[in-house]
Parts: C-alpha cells; structure tokens; sequence
C-alpha cells in the first residue's frame, strides 16, 4: 500500500460543540455549584452514559472538564456540578461568578473516559466532587437492580453535594463519611478482601485514587476503575512548541529519519519501507498506532482519548509530530 | 462470529400497521418474539413460546386484553402470567412467559431484549419529522441477508453511489467527494459533503420539479444515531437557496447474526401536497434499495462481517469507523470487560474486542 499521491483535503472530524443556557443554578453545598445546561431552542441534547464529562469553553482558551452528573435517560438538559478551587486559575471562579442563570456558555461533548462496565455487584467510592460522575452511575445500577453500595467522603458534611438526597434515597446502600465527623476514609475495611463478580469505581482528589489504588492490589485485573480528572488539552503556546523537523528512530528497524516540516511521520516511515500499516491519512482510524519508546509526541489526532496522548505511550504516526528532537518509537 | 449487538438498546421491533389484534412472530436479536395489540390498544411483545407445550404464541387469538392460545388455551395477561387455563380450575403457580419492553412511537414499535430493568428511563431515539405534515412520509421494509452492522456501514459511506447507483447521481458526480466534516459524541458521529453543482438526475427532477435547464449543488449527510437507527439526508439546494431535502430514516434491527430488518422511513420537505411524488420516491427508493440489499447479500455471502472489517478502510470509511467504535465500547460493556480502548485499530488483524488491561492506573 502507498500513500496517496495527492493530499485529499481532510475532512474536519470533530466532536459535537454548542452553545448552551444556564436554565436553572443551585448551590447545594458549600462551595459547589449545580448547572443544568439546556439548548436555548429546546433541541435534544447528544445522549451519553454514565461517567461521561463534558468540556466547558469559557474563554480564550480556558477549556474545563466536568463530569455529567443529572439524568442520563433525559436528553433535554445536561448537568454539571463544578467545585469552586481557591486556587482557580479561572475555571471554576468564572462559573461560579459568570454562570447565573440565563447565561450562555459554549460546550463540547460528551465524551467518556470512565465507562460503567457491567457487572452485578459495585463497590462506589466517591471523595468530595467526585461524587458527579458517580452519581450518574448508581442511579444507572439501582435502575438495573444489581447491587451496590457507595462509600461518600468529603472535608465536611455541608461540603459534600448531593449528601442528603443520596442518604434519603437508598440509606442500606450510601455510606456518608465527611472528615470532620469520622477521619479518613476507611479504605481497608472496604476494600481490603477482594470479591468476585464486583468492580471498584472511585472519582475523587489525587490522594484518594492512589489510596484505593493501593488497597486494591490484590483485586482482580480490571476490578479497579478510577476517573483522573483528563490532563488538559494543549494550550495554542503548547502547540505552537511543536518542532518543525525532528529525527525518528525506528528502534526494531534500527534506522533513523528525519522528519522536515512537510512531511508527515508517516510519509518518510513508508519511503523507507519501514513496515507500518496505515489507511485514513488523517488520524481518524487508528491504524497507524505506533508505540512511543522516547520522546514527547505532538498528538494531532482525532482518535487517542486524551489521557491516552497526556500517557504519551502511543501516537498516531499519520498526522502526529513531535515535541522533542528525537523521537524513538518501537517499529 | 459472536452476535456483535448491543442488547442494551432499543430497537425497532415492526412498524405500527403491523401489529393488530392477529399477533405477529418475528425473530429479533436472535430471540424469537410475539408482538400483538390488545383491544385497549396497548402493544405488547412475549417471547414467542407458550409456557406449557413450546407452541408458537404468534398462533393465538387476542381476546381483550389477553392473549389466548392457539393449542390448550393457555391466556395471557399483557404482564406475561398465565391467568387462565380451560382443562384445569388452577393455573399452575408462576407460570408465564417473559415479556420485552415495548415502546410505541407511531410509526415504530421499539423493543428492548435487554436486561428489562436496564430499559427504565432510557428512550429511543425521536423521529419527529415522521410526524411532521411538512415532511410527508412513507415506510417501505425489507429484510437483507447480511450482518446490522454491514448495513450500517453501508450507509455510513456512500461513496459507492457513482458506481452502484450511477444513473441516481448526476454524470458530473464520477466520484464522491471526501466528507467535508465528521461531528462525533460519545453516541453518535454525523457526518457531511458538499457536492459539486451538477445537473437534475431523473428521480431528482421528477420528485422536486425544479428546472433540468440549471445546476444545482448537493449536500449529503447522516448520522448512525444508535445501533438501531441511521438517518441520511439528500439536499439540492436551489436557485432561491431553498433547500429540497430527501431524508431516508432507517430502522435497522438484528433479525440474527446474519440477517438484519429494515425498516425504512422516506420524508420529503419539498410538495408536500402532491401523492404522486411520494409514489415515484417509493418506486425510486425502492429500487436503491434493492440494489444496497444485492451488493450487502454479495458481500456476506462471500466472506461475512469478519471478511468485510478485515478490509483496508478508506478516508470515506471514517464515520463507519467511528460507529464501530461506539457499537465496540458498548459491547464490551455489556460483556463486562474494561471498554476498548479507543486507540485500538478496529480491525481484524487485532482483535478490536479483546479485554484491555486499563483500570489499574
């Protein structure tokens, strides 16, 4: 197979992006917002599952991911909860301050990194406003009628979104655990024997995930599922650190190339008949997947989730660049 | 090959005229399904098996509300229990045979051959503009011997439509052009091109009545809207800018690994109040129709679904692709395994639904 002769122009594959209103904001909790976003014409939103995000365009560049969190069977809203951080650099300072009801804001999505794999018993771990994409996901399970139970930390009770709902509504199933009350989540009693049949779902803050990381060692391959909240897309600056030539090194073929700035990875691999499948040109299939042994990609591609290229593991050799001088990839 | 369809999905089970009070037998997702329409008007589906001697229920009479059966008499309430059995005074306890969710959205009946719990607070995707006047509407169905998802991809890429329908599409249009833009979500991909201005082929002159004299450019787009459902528009935009669209809205249903119900829906937006232009689409659509169906059958019959994804894919396959992916995550859902991971070339050469090792972090 060689590579097109002339360049077909490459279609603009992109993900669903809008424009929505804020029809109705609640504060319930400290600290935490509630946004359901609603088309301004009444059209049906794109339906979703659950532990799916959305990104927030709120300004030049100022793009936030926040997990839906309302209905997932309704597809007339979607809603967001979003933690105020005293540290905002922007994003969760302009929804709190901007979004009032009525306000407009431009969206992009949904997407899903953190899909809810079947299965009939969970184990939900939820710290603080991590408790939205796993909300969406034990009304799913309830829905279903297999079993579950959540384990629900926050610093304090008036902290944590959604607690009282989630006590009322199933209190044999929601642990409630907010710091100030009972100390650190008892992970080790939760997680401690591992059981058959049943997955760990957990979203909360960085040092929540490795803990129950660590407790869940002896669990089963793939019965521990966390949502890290996606590193964030590259900045145009980013981008524009992207160099012009490179050198490749096809670490099995043993040879070494350099890439110009009009070429792509892929056209100088195949002139040097280095063994690589390829089909779209254009970095929506995937079929040039190519592993990255050294290196810092610049992804391009419209197929890597973006944990996948934050990963930087893998790169799509057909529209993708470099970063780095020297790229080394397992070929 | 294992059955690649999601059961967790709605689809459409029979069109609304096709269900009266005569109950109607049809396999759907491999499941052999009776649908039937009580005297309150309420549709109801049971697996087509009388709980007493395995008798095809789609052999019964409806009597009410119930479902009376065509051997001993065995009747049915629309929740599946036996109420009734004419040779004994008790009926045996517990016996009754499993009922499917069933959703009436004229004119599609959906079912659900899932989990039925998993169907609350889940919908179908809507098809107002079957409803609306301002779209007049037919339904035509067929069957095709091929795999749902080789339908689906069918569909997904027309640009086969120079060469398997070519006097359908103007001389001018030799090849059609790459997509213009693919929109993508978490459950659907979209996808347009804009064609060249280019001269009225027949149907298009017949069914618009716009001037043969002039040219005319053309959009084409669609959208896999669910496992169940594909919709595809042709617009000829003319001289005052109105758009004259022809939209084929596709219900499409495993009937078993191999065969795949069509239920198809053409809507117009252009004479809305002239019948004659809705028969020449039928006749029109029809014909399309039979060929898609002569080309899916050859394919199928050659070397099947593994076959036809084992094959190098195209620029223009890119929304295909892209529903294989979403059609891919959700089986690997329902199989319990980690979600594929979406970097995973779907094809043949790598086993697309393979378990993943994710999760650990």
């Amino acid at each position: 197979m060689s590579a097109p002769t002339v360049t077909q122009p490459s279609a603009n594959v992109h993900e669903f992006t809008t424009e929505l209103i804020v029809r109705r904001r609640s504060t319930p909790a400290d600290g935490v917002v509630v946004l359901d976003l609603a088309d301004p014409d009444g059209q049906e939103l794109p339906r979703w599952e659950p532990g799916a995000h959305i990104d927030l365009l709120l300004s030049d560049g100022l793009t936030r991911q926040y997990s839906l969190c309302g209905d997932h069977g309704d597809p007339s809203v979607w809603r967001v909860g979003v933690l105020l951080d005293p540290d905002s650099r922007g994003g969760s300072r302009y929804v709190h301050e901007k979004l009032e009801e009525g306000a407009k804001v431009r969206v992009r999505g949904p997407r899903n990194h953190f899909p809810l794999v079947d299965a009939p018993r969970y184990r939900f771990i939820a710290g603080g406003i991590g408790i939205t994409p796993i909300f969406a996901m034990v009304e799913e399970v309830q829905r279903s009628g297999n079993e579950w139970t959540l384990l629900y930390g926050g610093r304090t009770r008036a902290s944590m979104a959604f607690v009282d709902e989630l006590a009322e509504r199933y209190p044999d199933r929601v642990t409630v655990w907010p710091q100030d009350e009972r100390g650190f989540l008892d992970l080790a009693a939760l997680l401690k024997d591992p059981v058959d049949d049943t997955l760990v779902y957990c979203c909360g803050p960085e040092g929540l995930l490795t803990a129950v990381e660590s407790q869940c060692a002896q669990w089963p391959a793939g019965a521990l599922h966390i949502e890290r909240f996606a590193a964030k897309a590259p900045t145009a600056e980013e981008a524009a650190a992207a160099l012009e030539g490179f050198e490749v090194v096809c670490h099995r073929t043993g040879v070494t190339l350099e890439v110009t700035s009009d070429q792509s990875i892929l056209e100088v691999l195949e002139e040097s008949d280095v063994p690589i499948m390829a089909s779209c040109y254009e970095g929506v299939c995937g079929t040039c997947e190519a592993r990255v042994l050294e290196g810092t990609p610049d992804h391009r591609d419209s197929v890597l989730s973006e944990p996948e290229k934050a990963s930087g593991e893998v790169m799509l050799v057909c529209v993708s660049r470099s970063r780095t001088e020297r790229l080394v990839l397992d070929l | 090959m294992n059955a690649n369809y999601p059961k967790k999905c709605w689809y459409v089970a029979a069109t609304s005229d096709e269900v009266t009070d005569s109950p109607l037998g049809r396999r759907l997702l491999g499941k052999d399904v009776v649908l039937w329409r009580g005297a309150s008007g309420q549709i109801t589906a049971f697996q087509n098996r009388c709980a007493h001697r395995a008798f095809p229920l789609s052999h019964s009479t409806v009597d009410g509300d119930q479902l009376v059966c065509g051997y001993h008499g065995c009747t049915y309430d629309t929740d599946g229990k036996c109420v009734h059995i004419p040779s004994q005074p008790q009926v045996p306890t517990g016996m009754r045979v499993p009922v499917f969710p069933v959703l009436e959205e004229p004119p599609f009946i959906w079912i659900w051959l899932g989990q039925p719990a998993a169907a609350a607070g889940t919908q179908p995707p809507r098809t107002p503009w079957i409803n609306d006047p301002a779209w007049p509407t037919f339904g035509s169905a067929w069957r095709v011997g091929a795999n749902y998802m080789m339908v689906h991809e069918h569909y997904l890429d027309f640009s086969y439509a120079p060469i398997l329908h070519r006097r359908d599409v103007p001389a001018e249009i030799s090849s059609m052009p790459a997509f213009n833009d693919i929109e993508v979500t978490e459950t659907t991909v979209s996808y347009t091109r804009l064609l060249p201005a280019a001269q009225l082929v027949d149907w298009e002159a017949d069914a618009t009545g716009l001037d043969r004299g002039l040219t005319y450019k053309r959009r084409e787009s669609g959208t896999f809207a669910s496992p169940a459902m594909h919709r595809q528009y042709w617009e000829i935009e003319a001289p005052d800018g109105q758009a004259y669209i022809t939209t084929r809205t596709h219900g499409l249903t495993p009937e078993t690994d191999t065969t795949t119900h069509v239920f198809m829906q053409g809507s117009r937006n252009y004479r809305t109040d002239r019948d004659e232009v809705t028969t020449g689409l039928r006749t029109f659509l029809d014909e399309v129709a039979r060929r898609d169906v002569s080309v899916l059958e050859m394919a199928s019959n050659h070397s099947g679904y593994d076959g036809w994804r084992g094959g190098v894919e195209f620029q223009a396959d890119a929304a295909a692709l892209r529903a294989r992916r979403i059609v891919g995550v959700m089986l690997a859902k329902e199989a319990g395994r980690s979600a594929i991971r979406p970097g995973l070339a779907p094809t043949s050469r790598s086993e697309a639904l393979s378990p993943v090792q994710t999760a650990r972090g």
